[in-house]
This record gives structure tokens, sequence and C-alpha cells, in this order.
């Protein structure tokens, strides 16, 4: 019906003209009608030179369909519909806020009721009205422009807009959310329509690739700021209240929010930030959060952190789950750039880390979660770093300052490493077990190898510290997955680190990692009685005994040289009690029980004899023994060697307490350790006879370890990995000749390729060249078990074809590189060469191997 | 605007725009905003005003003002040595974050108190060695304060007009830095104003 109305004909300007008459004129009509209608009058006063004075009592709603109805139907004139009120606005600004009033109602319906591909133009004229507005000192004016802009945010425009910049209603609404009215209730509405109007730009400019970025860095320093700054005013509790209250998609619909929690400038920026940063693109992200963190850092908000950490979590909860690493990347990063500054500072942001890593934790693949261990690491080292700087300046002449805060500082430094170790622990709890591992092989490769200066010590201890944060986070399956090569080894190896704080570190952490069963807490002190212990075990799997017979020997041979490890305390012998009694309840296999029961007779045997070994320590290791072999005694149920040790237990019990656990730092002084009587010692020969009975090889047992109070200890200790005894090796050999294919191909010299011998080959019996093969290969192994290494390259031969020719190409290339007579090497005869101080590849190869 | 907290930033603003002195004038949060128009060779000029916080903990805020400002105020306490020792460190940001063609005034406000510490000699020696303009005001006194305006006005009224010689109109606001922007709204919206 409203088409057959008659549009008003003539200039847009006429048109407009003829609009606010026809109003007057409807308003003198009919005044009563339009008041009961009650929405809208205006009345119109000419003034000089044709205008029109306006004087505000509403907008009549009328009038106003009629207008819209014409820019409906003539949308090419709605540009200059739109450039009329804004002049109009700009005039009246001053004077008639009646009236500016009604012409931004005015454009708010038109906005409204006219389509997307119209408005371009008329945008323009209405955002420099509310420019216009904005200006204004008033602040009621400031508060009309936003709330309509507001409304032009909330449309989408499906046309692309070029021409529209922002950056005044940016720089605009950041200032009002900094506005400090002297009365509060206006302070607060223009704070909030500040709020409002930021995130209408950030809403209106997010979707629209062609309208400048809002993510400029120029933007977001302005946006993230006035948003933070609002949120930190309010009181801290609403804050808490609504960070509690997160909602996890982090999208929610922001006008029903508006309407229930966002009353008070500090939630509403709350809820803007959230927009804020769901809405930002990955690249961006780093923006925002950088912004974020220029804020803290100004506002001094890491010591005490609360706000920090709320504000951290509403990132975590408001972005995509994926970004998360990159927020904690992002925040890694800015520990790093302050990784000078004070102490205090730096515990705040990580303890920020820690209290929000969690989060992140959850999604993190690939290689991030190296990344941020490896910057928590990088930290720590720094950390320590600075503390041993600082305590040695503290010594100089310059460190009187510091001398006065040194123990406090101290404190304090250390309370920083303990949270980075927490955030390191609270990041590994709640990433999947495979992570871990290659986590905990990550960190023993930061830990240092060698224990030199006071700092390494620190280091090494702190990276243990962290690793095992870590490991007792992890739940051991399968010793093979856990115990991988590359971490077995470096760790083995600390086993007989010098210092022995970090030896125990080392101990705790295989406690973690063998315990399979929460066994852990009941073995924390040797018992005599492991029945009572109430333990849990399995059978070993198959699985674990292919890995102790690949593994097993280096583990043994480690832990016995750990346990004579010079500065040992009662606490090591304890930790290590625990580890053996872990390792036997874990795999509860035969052969382990006889590897076990000959450390067991090999540490009896060195506790008699070593001279090394303080007395209290021998006592320790005693008593250790006494509480493996009642547990062995539980496990192998074997009853002759049960009662064995139970005889032996209850002598020592009757006559040497000493001997048994508790284990103790001091002991009576006038024990000696030397003479202890037979009976009150496990016995070889008793125990081997009760192997036998349960059908088990005992013989192993009489077969000790190296000897490590000569030196073993720590010659071996800065070769991790490389150390497999004597013996281990003879069940190489032994392996090798089971395979007897391979054999005759490995010619000895006495075995001439020659057509007599390929004859002689055929024409023999089989079981000959067998038997013959099995000779030679047990006299090989004889000779590596028994004889010393002079002594096979003792047995070499001189003149050897190989050893001469290799001899000759050294000769050469040594002249070649004009270094002559220099090189004993070059002198050609091997016997010269063979001393220990010779490098290793000076030394001849026995001509076993070689050929 | 820019300078220390308490050099007298928002009194200079407030003098120029609103012609008053507020004499418990509170410390600036953040931004503040101020318009006021000047007739510049009979063309009406818009000045934006920033009034920036002198204070710390806003500083990553009132930087981001600086790059879009055309001219930047920097203003310190002639009564007051340290405001005038921070000047390098305000030097320093406004070259990191405002435009390198930014017109930039040095300004001694409180030119009426007895205690002066800095000399008119220093003062200008040290905006001469940094090229900037050199003013002394009171904004209390009222003196020089108009001048400062509009000699600025004036200034980038020049400068956009050669700079719309050789290129088409480039009109932009201008924002001073620090506590104070002065910007320039375009010309071509000027007549429409009347």
């Amino acid at each position: 019906m409203i088409r057959h109305m008659t549009v008003p004909e003539g200039t847009v300007l006429e048109t407009l003209k003829e609009y606010w008459n026809l109003a007057d004129v409807a308003a003198v009509a009919q005044p009563s009608v339009l008041a009961t209608r009650g929405l809208w009058t205006v009345s119109f006063q000419p003034i000089q030179g044709g205008f029109w004075m306006f004087s505000q009592e509403g907008l009549q709603k009328n009038n106003m369909d009629k207008l819209t109805f014409y820019a409906l139907s003539s949308p090419e004139k709605l540009d200059r519909i739109g450039e009329y009120i804004a002049q109009r606005v700009n005039r009246d600004i001053r004077r008639k806020m009646g009236f500016v009033r009604i012409a931004m109602e005015a454009m708010d319906q038109l906005l409204l009721a006219c389509h997307a591909q119209s408005l371009n133009l008329f945008v323009e004229s209405f955002l420099k009205t509310i420019q216009k507005l904005l200006e204004c000192p008033d602040p009621e004016m400031q508060v009309l422009g936003s709330q309509s802009f507001v409304k032009f945010s909330n449309i989408e425009e499906d046309t692309p807009s070029y021409h529209l910049r922002y950056d005044f209603f940016v720089c605009k609404f950041s200032s009002m959310c900094h506005d400090n009215n002297d009365d509060l209730s206006a302070r607060t509405k223009i704070r909030m329509a500040g709020l409002k109007g930021l995130q209408g730009v950030v809403r209106k400019t997010v979707s629209d690739e062609l309208v400048e970025s809002i993510w400029e860095p120029d933007h977001m320093n302005k946006i993230v700021p006035s948003l933070l700054f609002n949120m930190s005013e309010g009181s801290s509790g609403p804050l808490e209240l609504h960070t509690s209250s997160v909602q996890p998609d982090g999208n929610q619909s922001v006008l029903p929010g508006e309407e229930k929690e966002g009353q008070d400038p500090a939630s509403l920026a709350d809820i803007c930030l959230r927009e804020l940063v769901a809405r930002a693109p990955y690249g961006k992200l780093d923006t925002v959060i950088q912004a974020m963190l220029l804020h803290l850092d100004n506002h001094k908000q890491w010591d005490p952190n609360n706000f920090a950490i709320s504000v951290i979590r509403l990132v975590l909860f408001s972005i995509q789950a994926k970004y998360s690493q990159t927020v904690m990347q992002i925040l890694m990063r800015h520990l790093d750039l302050h990784s000078k500054e004070e102490v205090r500072l730096r515990t705040g942001i990580a303890d920020v880390i820690a209290q929000t890593i969690t989060i992140a934790a959850a999604e993190s693949v690939g290689l991030s979660p190296l990344e941020i261990i490896n910057s928590l690491l990088m930290q720590l080292r720094l950390a320590v770093d600075s503390k041993t700087e600082a305590s040695s300046s503290t010594a100089s002449l310059s460190g009187a300052v510091h001398s006065t805060d040194g123990p406090n500082q101290t404190v304090l430094e250390e309370r920083y490493q303990a949270t980075l170790i927490n955030a390191l622990g609270e990041y590994a709890n709640h990433l999947p077990d495979y992570q871990k591992i290659e986590i905990m092989k990550f960190v023993l490769g930061k830990v240092p190898k060698h224990s030199q200066g006071r700092t390494d010590i620190l280091l090494q201890k702190i990276m243990l510290k962290s690793m095992l944060k870590v490991g007792t986070t992890y739940v051991t399956h399968q010793f093979s997955q856990t115990f991988q090569m590359n971490l077995v080894e470096p760790l083995l190896g600390l086993c007989r680190a010098r210092n022995a704080a970090v030896r125990l570190l080392v101990q705790q952490i295989l406690h973690t990692l063998i315990d399979r069963h929460n066994n852990l807490p009941k073995l924390a002190h040797p018992s005599l009685n492991p029945a009572d212990l109430d333990l849990e075990y399995d059978q070993c799997t198959s699985a674990d005994i292919q890995f102790f017979k690949r593994r097993g020997a280096d583990i043994f041979v480690a832990l016995y040289g750990s346990l004579f490890m010079d500065g040992n305390t009662e606490e090591n012998i304890l930790g290590m009690t625990t580890t053996l009694s872990l390792l036997c309840i874990e795999m509860n296999h035969p052969e382990v029980i006889v590897e076990m029961l000959r450390l067991i007779f090999s540490v009896q045997d060195s506790a008699l004899t070593s001279e090394a070994l303080t007395t209290a320590r021998k006592f320790n290791l005693h008593g250790m023994n006494a509480s493996l072999m009642s547990l062995l005694a539980l496990l192998a149920k074997y009853p002759a060697f049960s009662e064995h040790v139970q005889l032996v237990i209850a002598k020592r019990l009757e006559n040497a307490p000493h001997l048994l656990s508790p284990i103790r730092e001091r002991y009576a002084g006038n024990l000696s350790p030397d003479d202890i009587p037979e009976e009150l010692l496990f016995s070889r020969d008793t125990v081997e006879e009760a192997l036998k009975e349960a059908g088990l090889d005992g013989a192993r047992i009489n077969v000790p370890y190296a000897n490590p109070t000569n030196g073993f200890g720590s010659l071996q200790s800065q070769q991790p990995g490389s150390n497999s005894d004597i013996n281990s090796i003879a069940l190489e050999v032994e392996s090798i000749s089971s395979s007897p294919g391979l054999f005759p191909f490995r010619g000895g010299p006495e075995e001439q390729v020659t057509f007599d011998s390929l004859k002689r080959l055929l024409s023999e019996p089989p079981e000959k060249t067998e038997e013959e093969e099995a000779d030679r290969n047990k006299r090989i192994a004889e000779m590596f078990q028994t004889s010393t290494f002079k002594e096979m390259l003792a047995r070499q031969p001189s003149t050897d074809n190989l050893q001469e020719k290799l001899t000759e190409i050294f000769t050469r290339l040594t002249r070649i590189s004009g270094d002559f007579e220099s090189l004993s090497i070059s002198s050609g005869d091997p016997l010269k060469m063979q001393t220990f101080s010779a490098s290793t590849q000076d030394i001849q190869f026995p001509d076993l191997f070689v050929s | 605007m820019a300078g220390n907290a308490g050099v007298g930033k928002t009194c200079l603003v407030r003098r120029f725009t609103q012609g008053l002195f507020p004499p418990g004038q509170g410390a600036t949060i953040g931004v503040d905003f101020m318009i006021k128009s000047v007739d510049i060779d009979g063309e009406k000029i818009k000045l934006q005003i920033w009034d920036t916080a002198g204070q710390e903990r806003f500083r990553s805020i009132t930087q981001s003002y600086y790059r879009s400002a055309h001219a930047l105020i920097l203003v310190f306490d002639v009564s007051s040595q340290p405001s005038f020792d921070c000047l390098p460190t305000w030097l320093k940001e406004i070259e990191q974050y405002a435009s390198p063609k930014v017109l930039r005034v040095l300004v001694g406000n409180k030119i009426d108190r007895d205690d002066i510490e800095v000399p008119t000699a220093v003062g200008e020696e040290f905006a001469q060695r940094n090229s900037m303009y050199y003013l002394e005001t009171s904004a209390k006194e009222s003196d020089n304060v108009e001048r400062l305006f509009m000699e600025i006005a004036t200034e980038l009224t020049q400068d956009a007009k050669s700079n719309e010689l050789s290129k088409y109109s480039r009109g932009e606001r201008i924002m001073p830095a620090s506590s104070e922007a002065v910007s320039r709204s375009p010309s071509s919206c000027c007549p429409r104003l009347s």
C-alpha cells in the first residue's frame, strides 16, 4: 500500500526540506494524534536564510517512514540525504542537542532500513557525523556517537568498503576507555561507550580484508591496553568471577551479554577481550599477546600476578585450542626478554606460565612441546648462571650492594628455579606418555656430562630435578620402551657422577621409572620382612627379559659402581637399596635373581676387603644386602635359599644388628667392619647349592664384578655407556659361536685356502671340523676372559701382512703431511706402540679380530 | 603532547582549547582528546590534540598515538631539572614510534615560576641539537600558549600545501605526540563547516 503513496519529487534537498515541512504541517495539524503516537515530533521554525531550526520533542514516526520510503525507492539519493543531515548536525551541534539526537536517530534508521549496496556513500556521511559527535567535548554527545557507531557495526555489509578509515575511531574510543571524569557515573558511561565503540570497530573490520587491518600493532597497542586497563580497574572480585565462568567456545553472543554481565566497564572489557582474542587470526595472535604483555609490564602486573594469570587464562580459553602452544611460546619469549630483570618479576612470569601451561598442554603436538621445554631449560640454565655470577660478585669488592640482599636474593632465585621446574612438571604432566619419554631424553641431553665447576653441578642437579618431575608423571609399561638406549645410557653414566646429591637424584629418577606397581612408598625404607609390606608384583614379561638380556649387565655394573663412589651418604645407599629392590620386584625372573645375587656377593666382598670405604658405609652395604636378600627370598621361593637368608639375618639380629637395616649415618665407634664372623655373612656356597637345587646355574654368582675401589668408579664415570664388564663380553662370544656357519670363513693362521685344504674339508667328516671350531672358539673365549689386553697384544706375531701394509700406508701419509719422525707409528715396529699411553688408534688390533 | 608526568601538558591543552587553567588538575589517565579549530590565512584548520599521560604505566598506549601524529609537542618543566633530564629518553621513544617526518616542538612550561632550574639557553641548545623548535610557555599566565599551537598549525598547513603541490592531497588528521597531539583535518572538509 505504501507503493501507492506519492513520492516527493525534485532535488534531494528540496525533498528533505519538504520532509521537515511535512512534519511541521503534520505537527500543526494534528498535534494530539502525534502526541499519542508519542514517538517523535519535530517542529520547525523558519529562520533567516531559509534554514530551519529544530527543536526536539521526539522523532515523528510518520515522517520518518516517509523519508525511509523515499530513500528506499530512490537509493541513488541516499548519499545526498546523508550529506544533508551531516551538514545539519555540523551546524547544530553546538546549540541544538535535541536536533542532533533526532538526526542521529534518523540516520540510524535509514542505515538499518536500506540495503547494503546503496549504503556506501551514506556511510561516509554517517561516519563523519559520528566523528563530529565524538570530537565534541560534551560527554553525552560522545556517548551518542558511540551508540550510533555500535548500531552501524552490527550491520553486516556485504559490499566491501574501500574508503573507510577507522584510525580516528580507535584513537578516540581508546581515549574514552581511559576517561577520568570526576563524576563517577559519567565516567562509567563514557568508558562503557568507549569499550562498546572499540568492540564495534573490531567487529566491523575484522572480517573485511579490504579495510585497514585492525590487527596492526598500531591499533592493537591502543585497543588491548584500553581493555586491560578497564579490566584491572574493576575490583579483582568480579574479574575472578568472570574468569571462572569462562565459556569454552569463547564466542558468546554479545548483545545478551551486554544485558547480563556487561554492566560495568570491567566485565564489558572482559567480554570485549574474549571476543577480540577469539577473532584473532593465527598470524596476528602475536600482536595481540605482545600488546597485553607490554601492558602487564608497564602496569607491574607480574608481581603479584593474579591479574596476569586471569588474563592469560582468558586468552587460552578464548582462542582455538591449537593456537595455545603459540601463546605459551610468546610467554616464554617474554621471559627470555626479561632474563636480566629482577628475580621477582621473572618468578611472576614463570608462575603465570606454570599456572596456565596445563591448559595449553592438552593440545601439544609435533615439535612445539620440545620447543617449550627447551625454552624452560634455557631459562633454568640462565638462572643458574646468573646465580653463580651473583654469588661470585658478592665475594668481590663491588658486591657490597649484593651482600646486603645476598641471602635473600638466593632464596628468591631458588624460588624462581622451583617455579620453572614446576612449570615443566605441570606441562609434562599433561603430555601423552610417549612424549614424556622424548622430553626426558631431551632434558637428559641438556644435563652437563662433566661436573667440573659449581655451575655444572648446580645445573646437573636442577636438570635432574626437572627430569624427576617429568618422570614422576610418567607411567612405565614396558622397560624396553621406557629405558631406551639414549635415555638409559646417560642416566647410568650419571649414576657415577662425582657429586653425591646428583647421584641421589639419579636414583630417584630410576625409582620412579622402574616402579610400575606403586611399591615405591613401601620400599622407601629397607625392611627385613618384605612379606609385611604387601608388595604388588607380576611375573616378568618376555619383553622385559629381552630387555634385561640386552641392558641388564650395563645397569648392574653402573649401579654397582655407584655404590662405591666417594662421598656417598647413607641416603645414597638407601636410594640404591630401593632401586635394587624395585628392580627385583619388577623383573621377577630367575636370571635377574641370579644376577642380583652376584651383585650382592660382590658387594659383600668389597665391604669386607675395601680400604676406601668408611666403616659406616661398609655397615650400610651389609644392611642393604640383608634387605635385598630377604626380598629375594620372598620372591624366589627357593626353600634352601630362604632358609639360609633367615638364618643369617637371625644371627645378625642376635649378634650384630648394625649389619642390618635401618641404614644409619653413624654407628657405635667400637664396631669393626673387618673381622665379621663367617656365620654372619651370606655364604656363596650355600646359595649356589640352593640355586642348583632350583635348577639354575648358580656358578655365575661366583664371578665378581670388577673391583670398584681401585679407581674403577672414577675412571668410568666420565665414559658413560662403555661399561660392559668382562663377563658380559664372554656371553657375547659364546653367542657368536652358536652360529657356526660363519666361522669357517674367518679362518685362523693354520687354515690356508689351498686345494688340499678344500679337499680335506670335503673328505673329513664334518664333526671333526666342528670340533676343531668349537675348540678354537673356546680358546678364544678363554683367552679374552683370562688374559689381559697386553698379553693379547703380545701374542700378536709382529710380521703380520695386514699390519705391515697399514704401517706402510701410514708412513706414506705422514710423509706427505710433512710430519715425519715425531710419530712413533711410522717407525714400523708395532711392539713399540703397545703401551696404554698410546692413543687407541695406535694400538694394533689383535689378529684374531682383524682377520 | 609528551613529557614527564606533572609538567603541565594537560594544562597547556586546556588553556588553549578552553581558555582555562584548572588548578587542581589530576593526572591524565591514558590519553585525552581535545579539538580546536583555528584560522590560518583565512583557512579553517581543525586541530586534534591528543593529550597523553606522562605516567610510565601508560607508556604502551601513549606510544601508539605517536605514529599518526603530524606534530609532537614535547613538554618539560623549566623548574624541574629531572623533567629536562628525561628528554633524551622521550626523544628516543619518539624516534622509535613516530613518523620520521613528524614536526617536533620542545616546550619549556611553567616559566611563571620563580625557581627556574633550566635556563632558556639550555633548552634552546638542546632543541637545536635535536633539530626541534623551542618555545617557553606558561599555561597559568597563558604566555605563548596560543602562539605555540598557532605556529604548529601554520607550519603544518604549509607542509600540507607543499605536499599537495607535489602530489595529490594527502591531507589527514594530525596528532601530536605525547601529551598533546595536534591534528589538522583535511582542508577539503573545512568549507562545509561554515
